[in-house]
Parts: C-alpha cells; structure tokens; sequence
C-alpha cells in the first residue's frame, strides 16, 4: 500500500510539473528546472498595468502573481557585466529587456520578477512589484526609457512587458532566435531517437496546460500505473511500443479534476469535440473524439526497447499516427458557460425567436471591434469587443426597417428606444450587440449582452449602451424623437434618449382625473428635471455620484417655473410647491403606450388623490420647454 | 475540342483507375497491402502518366520496384510518397509502359492507402474555371468529393472564420504577404514535413518557395508567380534595330522611349507609379540591397530611393512616362493613347484577347550599376489549415494540381509564372505569335523579388501610397517625402 501512495505521489509531484527556465550567459548554459524554482523564495503580490488606452480611461488591470525575483535566478549565472542587459524572452521570441542594473537594485517600477502562476493559472511570465502596486506608462518610459519601453499602435503600453511563455532569461542577446530553437534542432538532428539527455516537452492544452517532458515519462516509465506495452504493425512489421493511452492525458485538460488521479470525461470525449496535434515538422491534423475509439489512440516514448522522442500511434489511420509530437490541443470551451443556456429573444408583431448567445458567436453577423461608451459623468470606456452586427441581423432575421423603432430591454427593467434607422445606417461606426469584451464573454453580472458602438472614432452615449439586454423588440412604427429645453442658470435641451434613460432610473407613476377619465400617466417627477437649470454648476449625472444635481435649498427659497407648449400656451408653478413633489410629474407615457399625438412628446400630469397639487395646475400638453426664472 | 478532348483523356484515366482498383484491392486494404499494375491497363492515347494516377491516393509508401520486359528491375531506394504525382511514365504506341527507356512488365508498390474523405478548398484570383477543371479532374480520378469554392478576398474570410469558430476549408489558396497574419492567427499550417520529406523540390523555383517562408518555416505550397513586366502595343512603337530592346530597356532607353513610339501624341509610357508596388521594383534596382533589413525594418530615406524617385520624376518631366492608377492607365492603353505600360503578366491573356499585339519586356536594365530593375513576383500558393482533418489528402490534391503537367496547362492558359522551372519552357515553347515569353518570364523570375512575406511590407506599401502623391505631385520635395514615408514607417513598425 504505502508503494502505491509512493508511486502515485512520485507521479503526482511529476505531473504537475511543466516547463524549464533556461539562463545564458556568454556561453554559459543554466537550466532551472521547475523543481528548483519551487525551492527558490517567492511571494505573492497584485499589480496593476496601464495599456495603451489608458489615455482613453481604460482602468488598468489588476493580475495576481506568484514569483521570483530575477535577481535569485541571474545568480545562477558568473560574470554579469553592470552594463549588461538582460532578455526575458519567450519560446516565441517575444522579449522584454531590462538593464541589469535594475535587478539588482530598485527602481519607481520595483524589482523584475520571473512569475509562475498568474491569476491562478500556470504560466511562466514576466513582470515587476511596483511598491504602488500599479505600473504606469510614464513610470515605464522613465525607467526604461524609449528603447526599452513597451508600445502598441505607437503608444507606450506597459501592459506589454508582461512577456508571456518565458523559455529563456538571455544576457546581452543578439536576437538569434536559434538559441531559443537549439532544443527542438536536437530532437530533429537525432530522428525519432532520443537520447537519455534531449529536452522535449509536449504540450497539451484544453480548459488548462499540461506539460510532458522527459523527467515525467521517466517516471512514468518506471512506474506501474499508466505505462503500458502495445504492438502494432507497421511497414510490414510488427513494432512493439511502451506508453499510455492518449485518452489518460487528455483527463489532465478536459475539465475535471485538474489534480492526479484525473479523470477522463468519457461523456464528453463521446459527444465529440476537436482534437488538433501538431507534430514538431509543423505537420498538424485535427480529428472528432466522435470518429475515434477512446481506446485507440496511444501517446509512446519507447519503441522496441529503445526510447523515442514521444510520438502518437495506435491503431489508427496513418494521419493521426504523429511522429515528434508536440502540440495536442482540444477545442473545449469552458462547459460552465456552453452548458448555460444563454438566450436573448428578437420579437415583433409576426415574429418571435430565442437565439443562444454561441448561435450567434458561430453566426455571419459576427466580428471584433474596438468599441467605445462614454458614461454621462464623462468617463471613456474604450475596449476591444465581440459580438454581432445589429443592423445586419435585425434587417435579414427580423426585417428592420429604418420607419421602425427598435426597443431593447435589460432585465433590470431598463429600457431603450432607437430608431430603425439610426441602427441600420448610423452616422458613424456601426452598432454591435456585443458578448464578449476583451475576448472574455461578458459575465453574469451585469450582464451577458450590450449594445455598443464599434469602429473608428465612435462613442456611444451611456445611456445608449444597454447592458443586461434579454429581449429586442420590433415595433413596427416610427420612432419619433423630440428635445424639451430647459432653461435657468443653465440650459440643457433634454431628448427622448435622456428622457428614457431618466425614466429607467426614476420612473413615477400617477393617476390623473381630466375631463371625468381617469388615467394612468408615467414619467419623471418634474422637481428631479428642475435640476438640469436650478443652478450654475451641477447637472443629473454630469459630476461625482457623491454631489446632489438637485439644489433644494434655491427650491425653497423660491423660484417660477413656467411650461410652455409648442403652441406658446404655458403655466408657472411654483417651485416650493414642486420640491420634493413626486405627484407631480413630466409624463411621456399614458397607459403604458407613448402618448398620443395631441399631447406628443410630454405633458405635466399629477396624482389626482394628492393633498400637493399645486395650486395653479393644468395639464399642459406638448411641452417643449421649461423655465425657470428667479423671483 | 480541347476540353472536349481533356474530358476524354479524364473519363480513360477514370477507368484505368477503377479497373486498377478492382484487381488490387481485394484483400485487407488496411496496411502493407501490394499493388499491381501491368500495362495491360494502359491505353496507347496516353503518351505520360504520372506514378500517382495509377493508383489510389497512397498514405505512405514504402517500397516501390519496376519490374522490366527485359527482365531487370528497378527499386526506389528512397521514400518516394510525396513524389508520386512527380514521377512520370511514358507510353508506346501500343501501351507499354515506359520508364527510364525502360519497358515495364509490371510495378509492384507496398503502403497505406490514404483515407478518403471529402475536402474543401477555396481558391481565388484569375483561373477560376481552369482551376475547377484540375479539381475536378482530381476529384473524378479518385473518387473525392471537393468543395470548391471561389472566394475572392480567402485571407479576410478565413480570418473571420477563425474568429467566429467556423469549420475552415482544409486548403486555402494564399498569397505571400498573407503569411504571417494568417501564421499569427494558427489559421495554417506550416509545410516543412513536405519540403524536409521530399528531394524532389529542386524543380521549384527557389524564389517562389522562399516567398513562403516565414519564420524559417514554410507555410503554403507554390503554384505560380505573377511579375512585372513592360506591356506595349508592338502598333504603336517600333524599336528599329536595336534588337536587345526586345528583350528589354536600358533606363537611359526608358528616358529616350519616344524616339521608338510611331507618333508624337502618344505617351510612351504609363505606370502606377504611385503605388509602392511599382515603386519598390526602382528602390531596388538603383542599388538598394535588402528590401527588409536584418533588423526587420525597411529603409525608404536612402540614396537608392531617392535615385528612383528622382529618376520617375525625371520620366514624367521629359513627357516620357504619365503616371495614373492602374484603370486609368489600361484604359490609356486599350485606346492606344499610350504605347506601353508597367502591368502584371496576369494582364497579358485579357489584352491579347482585346486583339492588342502585344509585346512584353522585362522590366528595364540598369547599366550604370549592371543590374536589372527588379520586378515584384507577386506569388500564390496552397496553404493547409491548422485545424483540417484531412492534411494527408490535402496535400495530396496540391500535389496533384501542382505537378508538372498540370502546370503546364493551368500556367500556359493563363500566362502565369509556373512554380516548377522545367514547366516554363514547355509552356511557351510554341505559343505561336512570336513573342519569347518563357525567356522574359525567366528573366523576371531570376531577377524578380518576392512580394515579402512579412509584414513591414503592408507598412510600407500603405505609407508609400499615401507618400508618394505629395513627391510626385510637387508639393514635397523627394527627400522630405522619404523622410516622412520612413518617419511612419518606423513608427508603425515599432508599434508592431
């Protein structure tokens, strides 16, 4: 029993093991083995990275590290001149230099670290501990300077030193990408034999990374629990093979336990889904788990007792037998999210349908754009979204036209109205019912769909950014806008937009009694739209949440407030009277519908069963301005 | 007829093939079967068969032997799987085969047989329908159904298609600067197991597979090669005696051109010479050694682009050259108010076919520093997607399409540069109207430079469009233009 625990710990240690560091230095080659770096001192700590958006208000982002400090690793190395300068570079060849000076003392970005676990995940990258907390792209440039500062599309970019897939930490390096690629020439130099001191490693990748290099087959090879002998017959003769069957590796990444023992999702290896290996030579071929047995597909390192570089066989069609295999790699997507079913509905009067949010991921409407919002307090959001093209899916499946108006509605209750035209043919960028933000499916909270303007140059009033769509309605009628002005110590002209987004947010509902027909009126409480003009600085939503728009002290005080109808007629009202009044209100809807035409867009209605009414009200119809003037 | 005939000659090989089927696959077709073939099967209409149309499409193979009438034999002593559709046997008038000179009795091959399955390959560009017929011919021979769908901008729809989580065609006709976007994108596949695998390559042009090399790496499969090339209405200019200008101009001939044109009015010549594409040729040829430099960037504000910008300047000044987007400029040309023009080869078929009497000529030499001015060799290949689930059967319809005899018939209708040398020759050896296509065509190829393949060319060639109108058009002087063009360039690069 206790050799058993042993194996399966000795199996456990080698397993979740996954790539090496390799340190050079004017000839001198060290390899630190993820073994070494576990007994190396490492800390834990968050930092913040600002983009090239950051002028744009895109708030850094925050990642969570486990790392090493460079400084640790680089003694490794003898003779590092002060002037060096030392390439953290990937298996890619992307790379992040960095004065040697800087490791070893401090600098505004704090020291260089070598992280192997970021946000949670496996992953060999590079990044600094800024005391702060937050590496700016200022402090980027000072530090660094122009040559060594990161950028995209021409602006500085810190986010970019984060390299990722680091193999090497190089000193003084020439950019010769053939030291990167010294391992994968030896294995090819040597044919499929290899020898007791190559390096390889093959990568699998599914809903996480798993890494086989030699170290693990050797224990797996001396252990008992998944090595096995397989013969198969091949050019006219009979090969025997030492390995395991692929399906063993394949438990490691396709979303189960994600600690030995896993467990193979036998259940999802039979719904089928795409495996693609690559073989090192660059020769790739992908297979449907439907089309072949679980059981036939073997992963060998070991062909009639001589060892090989690890190649796929089995019994099998030659094009999934692959030699030197290095990459395997399965098209799973995270079944917590496929197995939701996340719908939004698309109705109109002769039309109804639900459409799954990955209906539309694998549909023709789809692309990718940078898209920006602008919230009314002013802050930009600018970010690279996923979803599809408004115009051209609500013209070919629900026929939109431009007469129509298109009403989205959250499932907070929120609700927007655009008109048909302005999505089908805006004035600029295009409209996209986004799903995914920075190649990330938007989350739960707030919301799995969004309305956002996409292309170059655009912004999207926030109001019109809908989050938390569930449902876009088709009305086949024509969306009419109209503009109220308010005048006082500021003036503001207020549209149907702002009029809608105000009453998502403060709806009030009253019963009116005119002419002996009682009916039920809804809109914004007038005494929160006196706020626009009541004084000189704050307006609704234009400044910190923290500062009240409304000024209720110059209501009190005293002011008229006069509603004028487009025709001249108008009534003043006193502003005392209005205060804090949620009787009497700006109502756009009667009934629930939109008003009729003879009081389009707005009229003042009030709660016929309140003790506030004011005393000189009447129900203006057509309003289209408000004034407020001192006394 | 000639299709009527190439229908015929598909339906026999059809049959060939099928009765070669019947009496070899009778046993486990699984591994280590042997396949027979005699010439009993063989037609004498068929003068050149190659190996691979004689047999179903073969994974691996492993052993292959000619047995001869003579009683001799002959072994590959190589794996010659991926030269099957290489290997040509010839025919006597009574069917025998022929090899090396060499009357077979019977071929004996081991191997696998590649699975079949259907496949779907997008091309695009010119040759549509001859393209179709290749296929299709492929796929008549060997029982494959194909997708074959003409897409003309592939490289934005596979992109698209990635993004979107589309299943992907299994091949994807591409062009150079393609490559490292779609490479990027793991959209493809990279091909060195065919080229490591295969000796057989040096019948490649080594320009038009280098263009495809990114990385180290070869990623598509060449087909054939469009070029520049001076275009002019043999009507209209008349090159008197001075016989190697037939061949092609020197620049100071270029400067002297209307003395050859036949009247005052007509502009001698025209070119786009707003575009990069044209202008890159010229950097070149005034003595610019590497268009990207080691360091990845790309140099515009050197003496050998200032010499080329000076020099077309110069050409526009004397009335020698008009300088107009490429519609203008055809349009100039089909109305014979100018007498030449610097267009690709793919232009040739549609002007011949307007009853113009075409000549072409390389693009011009460069006497004072001994070289060509070299023309851009815009090259298109096959590239295997990543994610395709028949790579085997992939290839092999590449193989297929781009083996020699295919070539010869796709290229030579099209005037294309084929991607095997010994193909060019054959193709226009008697096209009948006395021009030497195949010598100019080599010329152009050997001292051609291939569209790169990465992507500092897209920088380049999108800032000297914009840069080169403010040149040409007076309102920058040539130096402040190639400074601002390397201004741009740098900065774009460096944001890469």
């Amino acid at each position: 029993m206790k050799k058993l625990v042993l194996s399966l710990l000795i199996v456990f240690m080698s397993v979740t093991m996954f790539s090496q560091i390799v340190l050079i230095n004017n000839g001198q080659q060290k390899i630190i083995s993820e073994e070494t770096l576990e007994i190396l001192p490492s800390e834990e700590f968050d930092v913040s990275y600002e983009s090239y958006l950051a002028e744009d208000g895109v708030v850094p982002k925050t990642s969570s590290f486990k790392a090493i400090r460079i400084s640790f690793l680089l003694a490794y190395l003898k003779g590092i001149d002060k002037d060096a300068t030392v390439h953290i570079v990937a298996s890619d060849g992307y790379s992040q230099i960095i004065p040697y000076e800087l490791c070893i003392t401090d600098s505004a970005l704090g020291s260089p670290y070598l992280a192997y676990s970021k946000n949670g995940e496996k992953e060999y990258c590079f990044t600094f501990k800024p005391e702060d907390g937050l590496v700016t792209n200022a402090e980027m440039f000072s530090v660094l300077g122009e040559e060594y500062s990161k950028y995209r599309k021409g602006i500085p970019s810190a986010s970019g030193m984060m390299v990722k897939g680091i193999s090497h930490i190089i000193i003084n390096w020439d950019g010769n990408m053939d030291i990167l690629n010294e391992k994968s020439d030896k294995v090819s130099e040597n044919s499929e034999k290899a020898n007791e001191n190559s390096e390889f490693s093959v990568n699998f990748k599914g809903l996480n990374d798993f890494c086989i290099d030699m170290t693990i087959i050797d224990k797996l090879d001396s252990g008992k629990t998944h090595a096995k002998k397989i013969e198969i017959e091949e050019k006219g003769q009979l090969n025997s093979y030492a390995g395991m069957q692929l399906k063993e590796i394949i438990a490691a990444v396709d979303g189960g336990r994600r600690d030995h023992p896993f467990d193979f999702d036998e259940k999802l290896w039979n719904s089928g889904y795409d495996i693609t290996m690559t073989a090192a030579d660059g020769y790739s071929v992908t297979f449907s788990t439907k089309d072949v047995d679980q059981d036939d597909l073997y992963f060998v390192w070991n062909r009639n007792s001589e060892k090989i570089t690890p190649m796929i066989t089995g019994n099998v069609s030659g094009k999934l037998k692959i030699k030197n295999i290095k990459n395997v790699e399965l098209s799973i997507a995270n079944q917590e999210f496929t197995e939701q079913e996340i719908i939004i509905s698309l109705k109109s009067d002769s039309k109804s349908l639900d459409i799954n949010i990955h209906e539309l991921e694998k549909s023709e409407y789809y692309f990718e754009e940078i898209g920006q919002f602008t919230t009314s307090a002013g802050t930009v959001h600018r970010d690279s979204y996923a979803g599809i093209d408004m115009a051209v899916w609500l013209k070919n499946e629900m026929d939109l036209k431009k007469e129509d108006t298109v009403q989205i509605k959250a499932s907070d209750g929120y609700n927007m109205s655009f008109s048909g035209k302005d999505i089908l043919v805006p004035e600029n960028g295009k409209w996209m019912l986004a799903f995914k933000l920075n190649d990330e499916y938007l989350p739960e909270d707030p919301g799995y769909f969004r309305t956002i303007k996409v292309g170059k140059d655009v912004d999207t009033e926030g109001h019109n950014s809908v989050k938390m769509i569930v449902e876009i309605e088709i009305i086949k009628s024509e969306y009419r806008s109209y503009n109220i002005e308010f005048e006082g110590k500021m003036n503001f002209s207020i549209d149907r937009d702002t009029m809608q987004s105000g009453i998502n947010c403060h709806k009030t509902v009253v019963e009116c009694e005119s002419k002996g027909e009682r009916n039920e009126y809804e809109g914004i409480a007038l005494w929160r739209l006196l706020a626009y003009s009541d004084d000189s600085k704050y307006a609704p939503h234009k400044q910190d949440s923290s500062i009240i728009s409304y000024d209720e002290h110059a209501a009190e005080k005293g002011y008229d407030v006069t509603i004028v109808a487009s025709d001249g007629y108008s009534i003043t009202l006193k502003s005392e009277e209005l205060n804090k009044n949620d009787d009497v209100i700006l109502a756009v809807y009667k009934n629930g519908k939109e008003l009729e035409d003879k009081y389009w867009p707005a009229l003042i209605a009030w709660n016929s069963d309140s003790e506030n009414i004011p005393e000189n009200i009447k129900m203006v119809r057509n309003i289209s301005k408000i004034i407020l003037t001192e006394r | 007829m000639k299709n009527v005939m190439s229908f015929i000659k598909t339906c026999f090989l059809f049959l060939i093939f099928i009765a070669v089927s019947l009496t070899v696959f009778s046993t486990s077709l699984f591994l280590n079967d042997s396949y027979f073939v005699n010439n009993d099967t063989i037609s004498n209409d068929i003068t050149q068969i190659a190996l691979g149309e004689l047999y179903p499409l073969m994974f691996d193979v492993y052993d292959v032997t000619f047995s001869f009438q003579n009683g001799d034999s002959f072994v590959f002593d190589e794996n010659i799987t991926e030269k099957f559709f290489d290997i040509y046997l010839s025919t006597t008038p009574d069917g025998t085969l022929i090899f090396n000179g060499n009357k077979i009795e019977s071929i004996s091959i081991k191997g696998e047989k590649c699975d079949i399955s259907d496949l779907e390959i997008w091309i695009g560009w010119e040759g549509e329908k001859e393209l179709k017929n290749v296929i299709n011919s492929f796929s008549l021979k060997f029982g494959i159904k194909i997708k074959t769908l003409y897409v003309p901008n592939s490289y934005s729809k596979l992109i698209s298609y990635i993004r979107s989580n589309k299943i992907l065609p299994d091949i994807v006709m591409v062009e150079s600067d393609d490559i490292s976007t779609l490479m990027e994108s793991k959209a493809i596949q990279n091909l060195d197991y065919i080229f490591n695998s295969s000796e057989e390559n040096g019948s490649f042009f080594d320009k038009l597979k280098e263009s495809f090399i990114l990385g180290d790496k070869t990623w598509a499969y060449p087909f054939y090669a469009d070029t520049h090339l001076i275009l002019y209405n043999r009507k209209l200019i008349d090159f008197k005696n001075n016989t190697d200008s037939y061949k092609t101009l020197t620049l100071n001939d270029l400067k002297n051109m209307d003395e050859y044109v036949l009247a005052k009015e007509i502009i001698p010549i025209s070119w786009n010479a707003y575009s990069g594409y044209f202008f890159l040729p010229f950097m070149m040829g005034f003595g610019k050694e590497n268009f990207i430099e080691k360091d990845g960037t790309v140099r515009v504000n050197d003496v050998s682009s200032l010499k080329a910008i000076e020099y077309i300047l110069t050409l526009e000044k004397e009335s020698i050259l008009d300088i107009s987007e490429r519609d203008a400029m055809t349009a100039l040309f089909l109305e014979e108010k100018t007498s030449a023009i610097i267009g690709g080869s793919y232009m040739i078929p549609y002007l011949k076919s307007l009853g113009i009497d075409l000549g072409i000529l390389t693009l011009p030499y460069n006497e004072a520093d001994n070289c060509y001015i070299p023309p851009l060799l815009d090259i298109k290949g096959f590239a295997i997607t990543r994610k395709s689930k028949n790579p085997v059967l992939s290839r092999r319809l590449i193989q297929y399409i781009t083996n020699q005899k295919n070539q010869e018939e796709f290229c030579g209708e099209l005037f294309k540069i084929p991607c095997r040398s010994e193909a060019l020759d054959k193709i226009y050896a008697n096209n009948g109207d006395g021009e030497d296509y195949s010598e100019k065509l080599r010329i152009s190829v050997e001292n051609g430079i291939a569209i790169p393949a990465d992507k500092a060319y897209s920088v380049y060639k999108s800032t000297m469009w914009n840069i080169l109108r403010f040149a040409i058009s007076g309102q920058m002087k040539p130096q402040e233009a190639l400074d601002t063009a390397q201004n741009i360039i740098d900065n774009n690069l460096k944001s890469r």
